[in-house]
C-alpha cells in the first residue's frame, strides 16, 4: 500500500479487521440466520440422539462383526480438522513463516470448535452413555480404575491434553487483541473486553513475557499435533485387526490429519474473508501457501497408500492380503477409489499454479479432499472389521438414517460454534499483522 | 435399641424373640448354613410356636388370621444386594463371618434397619481383610 | 413333594435375574411358603426325573427346578436311550412348556366360528353330552386320534373308548416307518422295528436314513455312531457312506456320498446284494440261503441298472467289499426313500443286505419291542378318513396329534369339516385343532404324569416338574371325569382317584411310599435288558414283487424330494423360537423355510442365492427360498417338511412353505417328479454365516487329518510374549472339542440358550447380524468327486464359542476392566461394568462376543425359564460365554461343602452336558490327570487360527477323513 504513512497504515489495519465487528444489516441477518439454522441442525441430531440412547444401538446399521461404523469415523475426522489449525498456527509461526498470521486465527478457532465436535463421538457411540464417566479415573467406593492399557484411555487423555492447550494458546495470542477492542469499543462491549483482556496495556514488559509465553506454547502444541493422532491412530494399530495392525499409522494419520485440517482451513477461510472483507489480510499469496502445503501432505499419504499396499500384499500372513483385496475389490470398493481420488490425485492438480492462485479451485479442491478423507477413515474402519478371521462370520456395514442425521448434525454443530466465535473476536490477529507490516517497513 | 426400618406388616421384634425366647438366627433362618438364601420362615414355622404361645398378642393375633386365610406374610426386604451380585449365604457361614458382621445386631432390633448399605466397596474391605477372592467373578456373572 | 405349595413361592431369588438385569433392585417383598416343602431350599435348584415327549424316542430327562418353575432340562445319565445327552429339540422343550400362544383353558366353538371360553365342569359336561348321544347311536361311532402313547395312558385310552363302544383308537406320527415293519414281516415274519446297534458295527451304510436327526432315535443313534466313528479313527476308507440323491446332516457327517438318483434307493441297494452275492463276499450265515437269494437278485445286476441308480458299477462292487470286509456292518434306510412306492422293496432290500453282510442277530436284532410297533399304518389312517367323510364318526378326539398340516394335501381337513363334534385335546393351536368344536388343552408334558417306555426294557416315568402355570387339565383327567361322568358304574372299572392314581396303580405302586414306585420316580423310570429274540431270515421270493425299474424322467425335468426339518421335526416344534433362531446345520438359515438347488441347475433355472421362487407340482404350488446347495443332485430339489405352518402361532405362522401341500394327495410318497420353478424376483435373507468354503490361502479354522498322518506329531507354534505369562495357581479351565465326533447337531448351542438366558433376536435383528448365541456350529466343506470310488463331501463342522485366551486381545482394549483375564484362566465379562465400547468384540479374532443392540425381552411367560443364576443383560452390554461360570462357581461350592479338593467332572458347562457325541470335554488343565488335559495333548489337538499367538484355552481335536 504505497503512499501511506506507516502510522496511518496500522491505523487502517485496525479498522478494518474492526469492521468485522459491526454488521451491515444484510450481514447480520446472513450471520444470525445462518447461527439459527445451524442450532436448529445439531438440535435435531440431538433428539435422534435421545431416541438411540433411549432404544439402543439397534437404531444404527452396526452389528456383528462390524461393531465400529459412522460414529468412530466421525470421531477421528474431526479430530484431523482439528489438527492443522495448531500446525498452521504453532509449528509456522515456530518456522517464522509470515503469511500464516492471516489465517492462524480462522485456524486456530476451527482446532477448539472441531476438538469440541469431535469429543462428543466417544461418548455417543458408547452402548450405555450414561456410563462415559467410567473412562475417567476418580476414585470411587468400588475401588475400580481405568485400564491404563486400552488405547480408548489413551485417547481421553490425548484429547483432553490437546483441547486444553489448544485453548490456552489461542486465547493466549487473543488478549493483546482483546485489549485494543476494549479501547476502542463502549458500553457492555467494554466491560466485557475489559475482563477477557485480562488488563492488558501493552507495555515492553508485558510484550517480552507475552512473546515467551507464546513461545513456549506453540512447542509443546506442536508436539501435541504429533502425539494426539498418533494416538488416536493407536486405537487402530493397537489393535490385531488386519488392515489395522500396521506401524505406518501413526505417521499416516498424522499426515491425513493435517492434510484434512489445511482443507478444511481453505473451506472455511476462502468464505470468510468475503464475508468479514478481509480480502487485503487474507490474500491469494496466503491462500497459494496453504495450496503448497496440501501437495506435500497428499504426496506423503500417497506415499504411506503405497507402503500399505505393498506391506499387506507381501505379509507372509494371508489375513492382511485378503483384507486389502476386499479394499480394493470388495464390497466398499467405491470408497477405496473415491479415497485415491480425492486424496492422492485431486491435489497434484496444485502443481499448476492457475489452480493454485484460482479460489474457486481451492475451494472445490478442499472440499474434495475432506470427502476423501472422511471416505479413508471410513474404509479403514469398516472393512477390516468386515472380513477378518473367521470367514464364517464375515458381514458388512450399512449406515442407518440415525448416523447420517447425527454425522450431518455434527458439522452443524461445528458451522455453529465457529459462526459463534469467529464473529465475536477480532477475526485476523491486530497486533501479529501490525507487528509483520512494521518489519517489513524495516527491510 | 431403636432401629427405624420400614414398616412390616406385622410388627415382628427380632428382639424380643432372641432376648426373651433366646431363638437362634437359623432356628428360623434355617437354610443359611446350606444355601444361597438364608431363607425367610414358612409361616408354619411361626405357627408352630404361636398355636400356644402369647396367643392373646395382638400381632399374633394378625399372624393368625394370616394363617387362617392360608395367605402369606409380604414381609419387606431390608437387607437387599442387586440383582446382578449373586450373594451366597453358605459361602459366608463356612468362613465363620457372623450373622451381624452384615446385618448389625439384629437381636437388638424391634423392627430391622439395615445396618449397612451393602455396597461393592463395603463387601470388598472385607474380603481384602479376610483374604477372600477379590476377582469380580465371584459375585458378578 | 407337595404340589399345592409350588403356587405359593418365595421369590428372593426366583424372580430376582428376571426383571432389568443390570439395575440395582428395588426393596423387594419377601413372599414366604405357608407351609416349607421338605424337599425344596428357596433358590436352590431340585431335578425331576421324567421323560421327554417332544418325539416317540422317549428320552429320560431331568427337569431342572428353581423355586418350583422348570428353568431347563437336561437327560437324565440312567436312562438307557439317552444317557445324560439331549438333542436340540429336546432342549428347546423348555420353549413349548412356556409357548405364550399355549391355551389357556376349554374354548368351545360358537356358530360363527368365534371361541368362547369355559369352565372346566362345563367343558366336559358339553364332551359327556355328546359321548352320550354318539353311544347312542350305536357302537364304532367315537373315534381317538393321538401322539404315540404306551403303558398306562394307552390303556387308559382301551378301556375309555370301551366304554364308549368304540375300538377306533390310532396312533399317528408323521413318521411312522411303516415299510419297516413291513419289509421286516416278509423277510423274516415278524411285524416290527429291528433293533440297531451303530456302535457294534464298523461299517455303516444309510440309505436316506437321518439316524444323526429325525430316524427314530436320533440321541441314541449319535451316541453309537461317535463310538463307533472313535473306535474306527484310524480305517483308511471311513466307516460310514451315505446313499442318497441329498445331503442331509447325517450325509454331511459320512465318509463317502452315493448320489444315487431319487427313488432308485431300492435299485441300488438290491444291485449290491447282487454284487456281494457273485462277487462272493456273502457272510457264511446266510449260505443256506444263497440259492434262492441269488435268485431273487438275479435282474438286479449293478450293469445292467446304472442308468436307472446313476451309480458306475465299480463303485457298487467297492462298496459291496467295503460293506462286507469290515464286517459286522449296518445298512439302514429311512427318509424320503421310505416314503415311496419302492419304500417296502428298499427295506427289504435293506434287511438283505444285512443278512448277506451277516449282520443279522450282530447289528440288526429283533424283539426290540419298539414302541412305534404301535403306529397306525397309513391304510388304517385312509380308512379312518373315509369313515369321517362319510359320517360315521360323531365324535372326533384328537390328542396331540395334527393329521390336518402333517397329512399331505387337504383330504383329511376336508373330512375333518364332515364330523358334527371334534375335540382337541392340543395344548398349542393348530391346524387340525382349528377345525374343533370343543378344545380341552393338555398339560405340557413337564406339567404331567404318565409314562411312556420307548421299547421293551425301558419304561420311562413322566411326573410333574412344576404345576401347571395355566388353567389346562391333563387328558387322562379329562378322560376320567368323562367317563364318571358318563357312566359312574362302568366307570368304576377305571378305578378311584385322578389320573396320577391310576399311573401308580399301573405301575403297582400300592401305596404313595411304596419302595419301587419312589424308587421310579427318582430314575425317572424302570429299567432292564431286554435279550433279543433269535429271529432266522425266510425264503419270501414268492412275495417279493419285481422292482419295477423307476419311471423315467425326461431330461432336465426336476424332481423335488420332502425331508424331515432336524430342528423342526415335523413342523410340532415350529413354535419355539429357539429352533428358528438356532440356523440349520445344513441350509444356514433362520425363521424361515427353503428349498436346496444345486447350483449347476440354478444357473440353468436363472435362480440365485435367497431368490424367492414359486414351486409347483401337480398336487399344488408354495412360494419359498433359494438355497443354493451342493449337496443335492442336479435332477433334484429339496424341500424341509415342518414349516408354512397355518396355525396362529408367533414364531411359526406363514415362516416358509408346507412342503406337503406339493406331495401327491395320497401320503403315498415324499418323492414327486416334474416339479417347476419360477423366480418371483424379490430376494430374502434368511442365511447367518454365508461362508461353508474356506477361503484359498487361509489356515483353515476347521482342520482335518488322514489316517496315515496319525502317527506324525503335532507341530507346535511356539509362543512369543513380552509379558510373562498368567499364573494359574488353583485351576485353569480348558476345553477339548473333538471334531471327529460332533456331528453339528446344535443340541449344544440350545442348551447353551436355556442355561445363560441368552436373548432370542428374531427375524430381523439375525438378517442385520444380531444374533445373540454364544456358540455356533460353522461347517466348512470341501466337496471332492475322487478319480474313483464314491463322492466326497468332506465337512467338518466347528463348534465357535469363546476360546478363553490366555493371551486374550479383547482383554487389554476395554477401558474400564469389563473384561480381564481372571485367576483361574476365564476371561471374565463383568456385565454391570460394561459400558458398551464395543472395542473387545472388534478385537477378537474369533468374533464370540455378542453385543446387545436393544433391550432384550421374554414374551409372557417365557421369562419364568430364566435361569436366576445368571444376570439378564441389558441393552448396550456386551455378554459372552465364560464356560458357565455359574456353575463353576456352584461346582467349587459344593466342593468345599464337602471339604474336598475339586475333582475332575465336577463341572459341566450345559454345552457339554447334552452333546449327544459326547463330542466336548470341560475340565482343569491343571490337573494333569484330567480328561482334558490329556485331549489338549492328543496328537489331533490344534488352536484355532494358532498363529495370532491368542493360546485359547480350547484345544480342537482335527476331524480324520479317508485318504
Amino acid at each position: 500500500m504505497p503512499g501511506q504513512s506507516l502510522t496511518v497504515e496500522l491505523h487502517r489495519v485496525t479498522d478494518d479487521i474492526f469492521r468485522t465487528f459491526t454488521w451491515s444489516r444484510v450481514g447480520w441477518f446472513a450471520y444470525w440466520g445462518s447461527v439459527g439454522l445451524c442450532g436448529y441442525g445439531w438440535s435435531i441430531a440431538g433428539l435422534l440422539w435421545i431416541q438411540q440412547i433411549y432404544s439402543g444401538l439397534q437404531v444404527t446399521g452396526l452389528n456383528h462383526p462390524v461393531m465400529w461404523g459412522f460414529y468412530i469415523t466421525a470421531f477421528v475426522f474431526w479430530i484431523g480438522v482439528a489438527h492443522s489449525g495448531t500446525f498452521v498456527s504453532a509449528i509456522l509461526y515456530l518456522f517464522h513463516a509470515r503469511w500464516r498470521t492471516s489465517i492462524a486465527r480462522a485456524a486456530e478457532t476451527m482446532t477448539i470448535v472441531a476438538v469440541m465436535t469431535a469429543a462428543i463421538f466417544p461418548v455417543l457411540h458408547l452402548g450405555r452413555a450414561w456410563r462415559f464417566y467410567w473412562l475417567i479415573p476418580y476414585p470411587n467406593e468400588r475401588g475400580l480404575w481405568v485400564n491404563f492399557s486400552s488405547p480408548l484411555i489413551w485417547d481421553a487423555f490425548a484429547v483432553a491434553t490437546y483441547f486444553v492447550v489448544s485453548v490456552l494458546f489461542w486465547y493466549l495470542s487473543l488478549v493483546p487483541d482483546f485489549a485494543v477492542v476494549r479501547d476502542r469499543s463502549g458500553g457492555r462491549q467494554r466491560a466485557i473486553f475489559r475482563r477477557l483482556a485480562l488488563g492488558w496495556s501493552g507495555t515492553a514488559g508485558e510484550w517480552r513475557g507475552f512473546r515467551r509465553a507464546y513461545g513456549i506454547l506453540a512447542a509443546i502444541v506442536t508436539a501435541l499435533v504429533v502425539s494426539v493422532h498418533s494416538i488416536v491412530s493407536w486405537d487402530f494399530a493397537a489393535a490385531i485387526v488386519p488392515g489395522w495392525h500396521s506401524t505406518i499409522f501413526a505417521p499416516y494419520f498424522v499426515a491425513g490429519a493435517i492434510l484434512s485440517g489445511l482443507a478444511m482451513v481453505l473451506t472455511l477461510v476462502i468464505p470468510a474473508r468475503f464475508l468479514l472483507g478481509a480480502q487485503d489480510y487474507v490474500t491469494v499469496d496466503h491462500l497459494e501457501n496453504v495450496g503448497k502445503l496440501i501437495i506435500v501432505m497428499s504426496l506423503i499419504l500417497t506415499y504411506s497408500y503405497v507402503m500399505e499396499a505393498i506391506f499387506s500384499v507381501r505379509d507372509d500372513r494371508p489375513f492382511t492380503r485378503s483384507t486389502f483385496l476386499f479394499r480394493v475389490t470388495g464390497d466398499f470398493w467405491p470408497l477405496f477409489w473415491t479415497t485415491i481420488a480425492c486424496v492422492s490425485l485431486v491435489p497434484l492438480s496444485l502443481f499448476r499454479r492457475r489452480v493454485r492462485r484460482s479460489l474457486t479451485a481451492l475451494f472445490c479442491i478442499s472440499l474434495l479432499i475432506n470427502v476423501g478423507m472422511w471416505c479413508e477413515r471410513l474404509m479403514t474402519i469398516v472393512t477390516s472389521l468386515a472380513h477378518d478371521f473367521d470367514p464364517s462370520v464375515w458381514g458388512t456395514y450399512r449406515p442407518s438414517v440415525f448416523e447420517w442425521t447425527i454425522v450431518g448434525g455434527s458439522i452443524s454443530w461445528f458451522l455453529f460454534w465457529y459462526l459463534l466465535l469467529i464473529g465475536h473476536i477480532p477475526a485476523v490477529p491486530i497486533a501479529e499483522t501490525k507487528q509483520n507490516l512494521l518489519e517489513s517497513h524495516r527491510g | 435399641m431403636r432401629a427405624e426400618g420400614p414398616q412390616q406388616p406385622i410388627d415382628f421384634s427380632h428382639r424380643a424373640h432372641y432376648v426373651a425366647d433366646n431363638l437362634d438366627c437359623e432356628y428360623c433362618h434355617s437354610t443359611a448354613r446350606r444355601a444361597a438364601l438364608a431363607g425367610v420362615p414358612a409361616l408354619e414355622r411361626c405357627m408352630g410356636c404361636h398355636r400356644f404361645v402369647a396367643t392373646a398378642h395382638p400381632d399374633v393375633a394378625k399372624l393368625t388370621r394370616y394363617w387362617d386365610r392360608r395367605a402369606p406374610i409380604p414381609w419387606v426386604q431390608v437387607s437387599v444386594v442387586p440383582r446382578f451380585v449373586h450373594f451366597t449365604h453358605e459361602a459366608h457361614v463356612r468362613a465363620k463371618v457372623a450373622c451381624a458382621e452384615c446385618h448389625g445386631p439384629v437381636e437388638q432390633m424391634d423392627r430391622v434397619a439395615a445396618a449397612h448399605d451393602l455396597t461393592m466397596g463395603w463387601c470388598l474391605q472385607c474380603h481384602r481383610q479376610r483374604r477372600a477372592p477379590v476377582d469380580c467373578l465371584t459375585c458378578h456373572y | 413333594m407337595k404340589r399345592r405349595d409350588f403356587l405359593k413361592v418365595i421369590s428372593a431369588a426366583g424372580g430376582a435375574a428376571v426383571a432389568q438385569g443390570c439395575s440395582p433392585a428395588p426393596s423387594e417383598t419377601l413372599i414366604p411358603y405357608l407351609v416349607a416343602p421338605d424337599d425344596i431350599v428357596a433358590g436352590e435348584a431340585a431335578f425331576v426325573a421324567t421323560t421327554c415327549r417332544e418325539c416317540p424316542a422317549g428320552c429320560g430327562v431331568l427337569a431342572k427346578t428353581v423355586d418350583a418353575r422348570v428353568i431347563k432340562v437336561e437327560g437324565n445319565p440312567e436312562h438307557p436311550v439317552n444317557r445324560g445327552t439331549l438333542c436340540v429339540r429336546g432342549q428347546a422343550s423348555v420353549q413349548s412348556l412356556y409357548d405364550p400362544d399355549r391355551f389357556r383353558g376349554p374354548l368351545l366353538r360358537r356358530g360363527d366360528g368365534s371361541y368362547q371360553s369355559m369352565s372346566w365342569d362345563d367343558a366336559e359336561a358339553a364332551l359327556a353330552a355328546k359321548l352320550r348321544e354318539a353311544r347312542a347311536r350305536g357302537t364304532g361311532r367315537v373315534a381317538w386320534i393321538g401322539q404315540l402313547a404306551t403303558g398306562s395312558f394307552e390303556r387308559l385310552t382301551r378301556e375309555w373308548l370301551a366304554l364308549v363302544e368304540s375300538d377306533r383308537r390310532l396312533f399317528c406320527e408323521t413318521f411312522d416307518h411303516e415299510p419297516l415293519r413291513r419289509a421286516a414281516a416278509m423277510v423274516m415274519g415278524r411285524a416290527e422295528i429291528p433293533t440297531y446297534r451303530f456302535d457294534e458295527a464298523n461299517f455303516v451304510l444309510s440309505f436316506g436314513a437321518d439316524f444323526l436327526e429325525t430316524w427314530m432315535s436320533n440321541v441314541e443313534f449319535t451316541r453309537q455312531y461317535a463310538a463307533l466313528r472313535r473306535r474306527r479313527a484310524t480305517d483308511p476308507f471311513g466307516c460310514f457312506v451315505f446313499a442318497s440323491p441329498r445331503l442331509s446332516l447325517t450325509g454331511l457327517n459320512a465318509d463317502g456320498w452315493v448320489a444315487v438318483r431319487a427313488g432308485a434307493e431300492a435299485a441300488l441297494a438290491l444291485s449290491l446284494v447282487h454284487a456281494i452275492v457273485a462277487d462272493g463276499l456273502s457272510h457264511e450265515s446266510v449260505r443256506p440261503h444263497l440259492d434262492w437269494v441269488r435268485s431273487l437278485v438275479a435282474p438286479y445286476a449293478p450293469e445292467a441298472l446304472t442308468a436307472i441308480t446313476d451309480v458306475q458299477p465299480a463303485d457298487v462292487h467297492a462298496l459291496a467289499r467295503q460293506f462286507t470286509t469290515a464286517g459286522p456292518s449296518l445298512a439302514v434306510g429311512g427318509g424320503a426313500a421310505t416314503r415311496d412306492p419302492h419304500a417296502i422293496d428298499l427295506e427289504v432290500a435293506v434287511l438283505l443286505l444285512n443278512a448277506v453282510g451277516g449282520n443279522l442277530g450282530r447289528t440288526v436284532t429283533f424283539g426290540g419291542g419298539s414302541a412305534l410297533d404301535g403306529l397306525a399304518t397309513r391304510d388304517e389312517i385312509l380308512d379312518l378318513e373315509r369313515a369321517l367323510a362319510h359320517g360315521n364318526i360323531d365324535v372326533l378326539l384328537v390328542h396331540h396329534a395334527n393329521p390336518a398340516y402333517a397329512l399331505p394335501g387337504g383330504a383329511f381337513e376336508s373330512a375333518l369339516a364332515r364330523v358334527p363334534f371334534v375335540v382337541s385335546l392340543a395344548s398349542t393351536p393348530d391346524e387340525t385343532t382349528a377345525q374343533a368344536h370343543l378344545i380341552l388343552p393338555d398339560h405340557h408334558s413337564l406339567e404331567s404324569w404318565g409314562d411312556y417306555a420307548p421299547r421293551a426294557g425301558v419304561a420311562g416315568m413322566l411326573q410333574p416338574a412344576m404345576a401347571p402355570i395355566l388353567s389346562t387339565r391333563a387328558s387322562g383327567d379329562v378322560l376320567l371325569n368323562v367317563a364318571r361322568r358318563l357312566d359312574a358304574e362302568r366307570a368304576m372299572a377305571l378305578g378311584p382317584g385322578d389320573y396320577a392314581s391310576y399311573v401308580s396303580r399301573f405301575w403297582g405302586a400300592l401305596s404313595p411310599s411304596d419302595q419301587a414306585w419312589t424308587d421310579a420316580l427318582k430314575r425317572g423310570g424302570r429299567y432292564s435288558n431286554a435279550a433279543p429274540v433269535a429271529a432266522a431270515m425266510r425264503d419270501f421270493t414268492g412275495s417279493f414283487p419285481a422292482v419295477p425299474l423307476p419311471d423315467s424322467r425326461p431330461a432336465g425335468s426336476l424332481t423335488l424330494i420332502a425331508f424331515p426339518s432336524p430342528f423342526l421335526y415335523d413342523g410340532r416344534q415350529a413354535n419355539d423360537a429357539w429352533l428358528q433362531e438356532i440356523p440349520d446345520p445344513v441350509s444356514r438359515t433362520v425363521w424361515n423355510g427353503w428349498i436346496e438347488i444345486h447350483p449347476d441347475t440354478a444357473r440353468r433355472l436363472g435362480l440365485a442365492q435367497d431368490d424367492v421362487v414359486g414351486v409347483q407340482s401337480a398336487s399344488g404350488s408354495v412360494t419359498t427360498v433359494v438355497r443354493l446347495y451342493e449337496g443335492v443332485r442336479r435332477d433334484v430339489v429339496a424341500m424341509p417338511l415342518g414349516y408354512g405352518r397355518r396355525a396362529p402361532l408367533r414364531n411359526a405362522q406363514a415362516r416358509g412353505a408346507r412342503a406337503a401341500a406339493l406331495l401327491p394327495p395320497d401320503g403315498s410318497s415324499w418323492r414327486v417328479d416334474g416339479v417347476s420353478l419360477v423366480r418371483q424376483g424379490r430376494r430374502r435373507l434368511i442365511v447367518l454365516q454365508a461362508e461353508t468354503e474356506m477361503p484359498p490361502g487361509r489356515p483353515p479354522m476347521a482342520q482335518v487329518i488322514r489316517p496315515s498322518a496319525a502317527a506324525v506329531a503335532r507341530e507346535r507354534h511356539l509362543p512369543a510374549d513380552l509379558y510373562p505369562p498368567h499364573a494359574h495357581r488353583e485351576h485353569r479351565w480348558g476345553m477339548a472339542i473333538d471334531l471327529n465326533a460332533c456331528t453339528g447337531c446344535s443340541a449344544c448351542v440350545a442348551a447353551c440358550y436355556a442355561e445363560n438366558n441368552v436373548p432370542v433376536a428374531g427375524e430381523r435383528a439375525c438378517a442385520e447380524g444380531r444374533e445373540m448365541s454364544w456358540i455356533r456350529i460353522e461347517r466348512y466343506d470341501a466337496p471332492r468327486v475322487p478319480a474313483s470310488g464314491v463322492r466326497r463331501f468332506e465337512s467338518v463342522f466347528l463348534p465357535m464359542l469363546c476360546q478363553q485366551c490366555d493371551e486374550a486381545p479383547c482383554e487389554p482394549v476395554c477401558p474400564v476392566y469389563a473384561t480381564y483375564h481372571n485367576p483361574e484362566g476365564l476371561n471374565a465379562q463383568v456385565y454391570v461394568r460394561c459400558i458398551g465400547t464395543r472395542f473387545c468384540s472388534n478385537n477378537c479374532p474369533y468374533k464370540v462376543r455378542r453385543f446387545n443392540f436393544s433391550r432384550p425381552s421374554w414374551p409372557s411367560p417365557l421369562e419364568l425359564s430364566l435361569n436366576p443364576d445368571v444376570t439378564v443383560r441389558s441393552a448396550g452390554v456386551m455378554e459372552k460365554c465364560t464356560f458357565c461360570v455359574q456353575r463353576i462357581q456352584a461346582g467349587k461350592n459344593v466342593a468345599a461343602r464337602e471339604q474336598r479338593p475339586f475333582r475332575d467332572g465336577d463341572v459341566t458347562p450345559a454345552c457339554a452336558q447334552t452333546c449327544p457325541a459326547q463330542a466336548i470335554v470341560f475340565g482343569d488343565l491343571n490337573d494333569p490327570a484330567s480328561r482334558v488335559t490329556r485331549l489338549s495333548q492328543d496328537r489331533r489337538s490344534y488352536h484355532v487360527l494358532e498363529e495370532l499367538n491368542t493360546r485359547p484355552a480350547i484345544a480342537y481335536l482335527k476331524r480324520v477323513v479317508p485318504e
